[in-house]
């Protein structure tokens, strides 16, 4: 099975000389479609570094980061659900859903039936019309999921997702993600602090100092 | 100590907002501060420019058997006239008379004291001497003997030794103490000027009541630099004069009339300046308020933030007051810096006007203080996206359609009764100002903005950005509808700019053109040659000479009332449209044309002696020869004509019938008038009448329009061009600035730079197009309005509207720039990687 993205000796410093800042260093994993990760560490250790440069948010200061599956392009082609709110402000809940899809090239109509469909699926058909700063901070993470659901990737990173939701809420969000990628048979990297959400996921990595332990 | 840690985080991480507010309030500040200062330099200039005009200040006229016993102030000069009934020359066996005229005495320094009131155009300056015209009539030059008629003594002779204009002849020949409107209608053709003792030696013997005695004083000119404040206080001295001297003598006081006209000036200047300027000041303090406010989302989150660790609503508001205090002052201090360096550059006036301060920082206290007054808890921190649902009450109620048809109404009433705001009567300094017609502009300017905020919200937006967004036409359509707020205020603001530029440019332009064609009016063309002997041959052959056109003038009577009889070559001339009535000026002068002994008359003439077209007419000349004429059309203006009444023939006809002395009016190659006045007068010598259109502009223009209305409009023009590019430009950025995280996270979406650009361009292009197409319609229908209501200002009325290409070129290419540039710089930002926005925001 070809490999998602591969990683060997990747670094991420930030800074120069002797005031530099290595986030990240020596990390070498693999994800392939269908794994579920959840990496664990402590503030600071390089989880959200390690994201972005799984993304291709970040581009890496040494060593190699590939994504055979998507090409050199992988931004856009990774559903990617941030810590704190990352809706677009001055779009409604339907229209922040079809956007990636939009992006993506899909014809309007289209992405507006893929948008609410994927809202049905979350079961927040009923909030379509609303702007995201009508949601609460679990209903706007919940929408979050749903757009990376409409775009259907194959990889999704979730940057720890439950940070700023109550139990039930983190609970539903990670039951949410985990039941997306099953069904897209989508790799999953889940950030997070929780135990409890690590202890949901089969595999945990973790990260101490920047550097990843699998 | 909360404030001083509070201002040095500030002054250390905000250093760019905090200068961009006080920018802005910079902004609002430097246009009302140097209007003010070109206002006090422009009073300040007419003062001394009605100093400088008047030759004599005062003209002390001692009354008939009187003598006084009052010193004169300043320095002062006896003068004496003698009313003589007439000159005699002989030449070549021919006797050439005059009718009455006058004779001066002067002392010998009188020239030196008095240097404005003669010019030597040829001979010594010492002796008797000839004025212009007087020389003309009997052919004398210097060396001539004349004869003086004296009454009650015999003839005198008196040979000339100069030849004089009396550039001031008016004021040296009026009527001291005559009430309004009894002055002479001109000054006397025939003046003799002799020293002091020759004068004693030729009047002493005459009858007393042909002779009187002045002294010409000049007073002392430390006056206040306000022409009003001056009038005051020369016209007080004048009336104290006269009051110590207690009946024995009068006072003509030439410099308070003089400065009475500045002071009308100075009133003309604040009525242009409130309809030209004062639009620029609102837009500026708008547009500044725009830039200050744009801070303001982030003040409010960081007071959310302070509230919610327990910071009191008073220390919140102190806080903000010391923003306030720190923006509105640097502000204010650069604004006025500013508006010093450009006004000493401009008018040499540092004398900015104190009260843009006040301005200045009042836009710093709404923009900065006001909010933080508001934002007193932690919820008001939030940012509303969408902004309220319901539309404005303004909006609903079509405030701004009811604004531009009052507008359009009182415009209308105004226009149909031939209203003007500023009335300038003939013969009168005094202008008259109706604050009323101020109301049609006003409700224009309000209701157009309103009009065009409405327009940009109601605009089918996903159908007009649909060319450079593609597939994502709803997506940025849906993004600009919930951010209609800014997109409005930038496309209204900068549509607002298009229109003052527009309408300033356009009135300045026709005003510089009716100015022109008021020179034009009065010389004739760019040289007028009168009283000459010269072929037009001989003059065409000057050079710097294009064309010399002969014009016949003589006068003739219709009936009992005496009119200026011209005679031109109607294939040849040519006249503007508004020159004449019932067609164009080419159809008119071909209708003259096509009949030898056609006439063309005024309006007046047509209406006092019921005529009808093809009546004849016969015309009496001054040795009473009855000539017949046909009336052929209508005249309304004419070179070196009077405005009431006079009459235009065929100039083969009129030598035939009536013959007269011919003028030429000389167009130019483009060598400046002035230069090829000053050869043909080389060449023809001082006797004949030779002017140009550029001193003559200067002569009719008031002192205001000849020179400093330049000054004003150059500010405006300048600044109108600042406010578009700011407008559309800096505008646009502010608000891109506001959408980093939008663009941040669509990127992150994977949006490509390409389809990021369409996010931008769209709205660039949006508001472009509606500040071009909208700023452009309704800067035509103010400045229609403007020229309109302005009318009295301009003599004669234009045709149309002067559009000055060059500038609304240079304003295009500028606002398309901005536009451009804030787009790319938007774009350019747009690019960075999405994490580095995100994390610094």
């Amino acid at each position: 099975m070809t490999p998602l993205v591969t990683c060997q000796e990747l670094a991420r410093a930030y800074g120069k000389g002797k005031n530099a800042l290595v986030a990240v260093h020596s990390v070498t994993c693999e994800l392939r479609p269908g794994q579920h990760v959840a990496i664990t560490g402590t503030s600071g250790s390089g989880k959200t570094t390690l994201l972005h440069l799984l993304a291709g948010l970040d581009r890496p200061t040494a060593g190699r980061i590939a994504w055979p599956a998507f090409g050199d392009r992988p931004r856009g082609r990774v559903g990617v659900v941030f810590q704190g709110p990352s809706l677009l402000p001055p779009l409604d809940v339907a229209e922040n859903v079809a956007l990636p899809l939009l992006i993506a090239g899909a014809g309007e109509a289209e992405a507006k039936e893929q948008a609410l469909l994927a809202l049905a699926a979350i079961g927040l058909d009923d909030l379509a019309g609303s702007l995201p700063e009508e949601l609460s901070g679990g209903q706007a993470q919940r929408v979050a999921v749903a757009r990376v659901l409409a775009a259907e990737p194959r990889l999704i990173i979730a940057d720890e997702p439950t940070a700023q939701l109550d139990s039930d809420s983190a609970r539903r969000v990670v039951d949410l993600l985990t039941r997306v990628a099953s069904r897209l048979d989508a790799a999953l990297v889940v950030a997070t602090h929780d135990p409890l959400v690590a202890r949901r996921l089969p595999e945990t990595w973790t990260m101490n100092d920047g550097a990843l332990t699998c | 100590m909360l404030i001083l840690i509070w201002l040095r985080g500030l002054l250390a991480r905000r250093t760019g907002t905090l200068a961009a507010a006080a920018a802005g309030i910079a902004l609002a500040v430097v246009l009302p501060a140097l209007l003010g200062a070109f206002l006090s330099a422009a009073k300040a200039t007419m003062t001394t420019r009605s100093i400088q005009r008047v030759p004599v200040d005062w003209q002390v006229e001692r009354q008939p058997g009187q003598s006084l016993s009052v010193p004169m102030p300043g320095t002062s000069r006896e003068v004496s006239f003698a009313r003589i009934d007439g000159f005699e020359s002989r030449r070549q066996g021919q006797t050439l008379t005059t009718g009455a005229g006058q004779v001066l005495g002067l002392p010998g320094d009188y020239a030196a004291t008095f240097p404005g009131e003669m010019r030597l155009l040829a001979g010594q300056s010492t002796g008797p001497l000839l004025a212009q015209q007087t020389a003309a009539n009997l052919h004398a030059a210097p060396g001539a003997t004349i004869t003086v008629r004296r009454p009650g003594l015999p003839d005198a002779p008196v040979t000339v030794t100069g030849v004089v204009e009396l550039p001031a002849a008016d004021s040296l020949f009026q009527r001291v103490g005559a009430p309004p409107g009894g002055q002479p209608q001109a000054p006397p053709d025939n003046v003799l000027l002799l020293p002091e003792a020759d004068w004693h030696r030729l009047f002493d013997g005459i009858p007393r009541d042909r002779v009187r005695t002045q002294f010409h004083v000049r007073i002392g000119h430390r006056l206040p630099p306000d022409p009003a404040a001056a009038y005051t206080a020369v016209t007080g001295q004048a009336r104290n004069l006269e009051e110590r001297m207690a009946g024995t003598g009068l006072v003509g006081d030439n410099l308070g009339a003089a400065l009475d006209a500045a002071r009308a000036d100075a009133l003309y200047s604040q009525v242009l300046f409130l309809f030209l300027g004062a639009p620029a000041v609102v837009l500026a303090a708008l547009l500044a308020a725009l830039v200050t406010r744009a801070g303001t989302p982030r003040r409010a989150t960081q007071q959310a933030l302070l509230r919610a660790r327990g910071a009191s609503r008073g220390a919140l508001v102190r806080l903000a007051l010391a923003e306030t205090v720190l923006v509105g002052v640097a502000g204010v201090l650069a604004g006025l810096g500013s508006a010093a360096l450009a006004g000493r550059a401009l008018f040499g006036s540092a004398d900015v006007s104190w009260w843009a301060a006040v301005l200045g920082l009042l836009v710093a206290g709404v923009t900065v203080l006001l909010p933080a007054l508001r934002a007193t808890t932690v919820a008001a921190g939030r940012r509303p996206v969408g902004g309220p649902r319901r539309s404005h009450a303004w909006l609903r109620y079509g405030l701004d359609l009811w604004l531009l048809a009052g507008s359009a109404v009182i415009f209308w009433i105004t226009s149909r009764n031939g209203y003007q705001l500023v009335l300038v009567p003939e013969g009168l300094p005094q202008l008259s100002v109706d604050y009323w017609a101020f109301a049609g502009p006003t409700l224009l300017w309000t209701g157009a903005g309103l009009l065009v905020w409405r327009l940009t919200r109601t605009v089918p937006l996903t159908w007009a950005v649909r060319p450079l967004t593609g597939g994502l036409a709803s997506t940025v359509s849906a993004m600009l509808t919930r951010q209609r707020a800014p997109l409005a205020r930038a496309a209204t603001l900068a549509a607002l700019a298009v229109m003052f530029a527009i309408s300033t440019s356009v009135f300045d332009t026709t005003y510089r053109q009716q100015a022109q064609v008021d020179a034009e009016l009065t010389n004739g063309a760019d040289v007028t040659v009168s009283h000459t002997t010269a072929t037009q041959g001989q003059l065409a052959s000057v050079p710097g000479v294009a064309r010399a056109e002969p014009l016949q003038h003589r006068f003739a009577y219709v009936g009992s009332d005496l009119q200026d009889l011209y005679g031109i070559r109607p294939t040849t001339t040519q006249l503007h449209d508004t020159y004449v009535s019932g067609g164009t000026a080419r159809e008119i002068l071909d209708r003259l044309a096509r009949r030898p002994d056609a006439l063309l008359v005024s309006q007046e003439t047509v209406t006092d002696f019921q005529l009808r077209l093809g009546d004849q007419v016969r015309l009496r000349a001054e040795d009473g020869t009855t000539v017949p004429f046909h009336y052929a059309g209508i005249i309304t203006e004419f070179p070196t004509a009077p405005r009431d009444s006079f009459l235009v023939a065929n100039a083969a006809y009129l030598a035939r019938h009536m013959p007269a002395d011919t003028t030429y009016l000389i167009t130019t190659d483009g060598t400046p008038p002035h230069q090829v006045a000053a050869e043909l007068r080389g060449r023809l010598g001082p006797t004949v009448k030779i002017t140009d259109v550029e001193t003559t502009r200067q002569v009719i223009g008031s002192s205001l329009t000849a020179v400093d209305l330049s000054g004003l409009t150059a500010i405006e023009l300048g600044y109108a061009l600042v406010l578009a590019a700011l407008a559309t430009g800096l505008l646009l950025v502010l608000g891109f600035a506001e959408r980093r995280r939008t663009y941040a996270l669509a990127g992150v979406l994977g949006a490509t730079p390409r389809q990021l650009g369409s996010f931008v361009w769209a709205e660039v292009a949006l508001v472009g197009v509606v500040a071009a197409a909208l700023g452009a319609l309704c800067g035509w229908a103010l400045s229609r309005m403007l020229v309109a209501v302005l009318s009295g200002v301009f003599d004669p009325p234009p045709d149309g509207l002067a559009v000055p290409w060059p500038y609304l070129g240079v304003l295009a290419v500028l606002g398309a720039v901005a536009l451009l540039a804030a787009g790319a710089a938007t774009v350019l930002a747009a690019r960075r990687p999405p994490l580095t926005v995100l994390r610094d925001l």
